[in-house]
């Protein structure tokens, strides 16, 4: 016994190896003296780090211990989400936004980032008529999301613009899928419009726009 | 240290056994910042450190209901998953990375969160200890525990026969257990 106890600080740093590392296992089994005595050496080791400055981790990592730990529960806050960001706040279209929720997949970890900051906020993009076709997010400081309740028609893609009053609009890049970054300072409108891939120079077939103000 | 009314480890993860997310939470926020803080000393990079705190808590879920008290504190078993996935993942590397410099580590503007305030008093406690240690002692066993060295790699780093790497390391370990552990040191912080 007195042999494998002196083999406690080394298993209990992780540097035993083979027989040696067997034959304690076994022996610890059996035995709740061995037990109690690396459960001493564990609480002793593990204070090391109580040495270091705690560094607080990013947001994401929580967010997807949560996606692998509990992902039933984590589906129902996104789809409420989706509901208002999409506009589709009525039951009959569940099993669509169920599909669009698979299809936005790889868009959720940048919206993801927007909805856990309190300080966003959000309105409607509205077409000629009135009908809401999207949303924006935006933070007072500048940045903005455009999410679009549907992905361009085949063949087209968005375009997102910026506006002052009085001047020409300017583009700020195109996208084809329904979720684009950028950022609004500096124009009084910001604007969606569909446009052949590549984009355009001024918009061809405006869609709707969100005043900034 | 907790304080009064605050549920115990024990409790939060009786109810993690039984699925509760909200008792994972509670773990995540009181133990993820120590121990992303040893990640990032131990594997040098902050994606791996996040990978693997990560792992830590997912397998912490999983591992739940396997949890028994009598045989350590949940810190330890926590810190006990952390480690051994961070060192696995150091063993398998061909090349240890170069060292991040701590104002990398810590700068709040890197996306590393900010600074956590704690009780610094288990800090100053395990500090004297490992500096009541003789210095190569004290570097053996960090080597060992932060730098995953094994005895070899420390025998050659530190230019001293395989035998006595191994009794210096357990005796700085011992000596470690009795300082924190007696009324000694509590008596000098």
């Amino acid at each position: 016994m007195k042999d494998l106890r002196e083999l406690l600080p080394d298993y209990a740093l992780g540097l035993l190896e083979g027989e040696e590392k067997d034959r304690l296992e076994q022996a610890l089994q059996s035995s709740p003296e061995l037990r109690r005595e690396l459960t001493e050496i564990r609480e002793v080791l593990y204070r090391l780090p109580k040495n270091l400055p705690p560094v607080v981790p990013p947001p994401r990592v929580w967010e997807q211990i949560r996606r692998r730990t509990f992902p039933k529960r984590n589906f129902l806050p996104w789809a409420a989400a989706l509901l208002v960001l999409l506009g589709l706040g009525v039951g009959s279209w569940g099993v669509g936004l169920y599909r669009q929720y698979q299809a936005l997949a790889q868009e959720q970890a940048k919206l993801a980032r927007w909805l856990a900051d309190p300080e966003v906020k959000w309105q409607p993009i509205k077409n000629s008529e009135g009908q809401s076709f999207g949303t924006m997010l935006w933070r007072e400081e500048g940045p903005c999301l455009m999410v679009l309740r549907e992905p361009p028609p085949p063949g087209r893609v968005y375009q997102a613009w910026g506006r002052k009053n009085g001047e020409e609009p300017v583009s700020l890049g195109v996208f084809s899928g329904r979720v684009f970054e950028t950022d609004y300072e500096g124009f009084d409108f910001m604007g969606v419009s569909l446009e052949p891939p590549g984009g355009s120079p001024q918009p061809t077939e405006p869609l709707g726009r969100v005043p900034t103000s | 240290m907790l304080n009064r009314g605050v549920e115990p480890d024990i409790a939060l993860m009786s109810r993690l056994a039984q699925g509760d997310e909200r008792a994972l939470e509670e773990l995540y926020r009181r133990y993820s910042p120590s121990l992303y803080a040893l990640l990032l000393r131990m594997l040098q990079s902050r994606e791996e450190a996040e990978e693997i705190l990560q792992d830590s808590f997912v397998q912490l879920h999983r591992e739940a209901a396997r949890y028994q008290p009598e045989r350590g504190g949940v810190t330890a078993f926590l810190f006990t998953i952390g480690r051994n996935l961070a060192l696995s993942r150091l063993r398998s590397r061909k090349a240890r990375s170069q060292k991040l410099e701590d104002h990398d580590l810590h700068n709040p503007d890197q996306e590393l969160g900010l600074w956590r305030q704690d009780d610094p008093t288990d800090r100053i406690l395990v500090s004297r200890a490992l500096h009541r240690l003789e210095p190569t002692d004290r570097r053996l066993l960090e080597e060992a525990f932060f730098d995953g060295y094994s005895h070899s790699e420390l025998a050659e780093r530190h230019h001293l026969p395989l035998g006595t790497v191994k009794t210096r390391l357990r005796r700085a370990l011992l000596k470690l257990r009795e300082y924190l552990g007696g009324p000694e040191v509590s008596e000098e912080a």
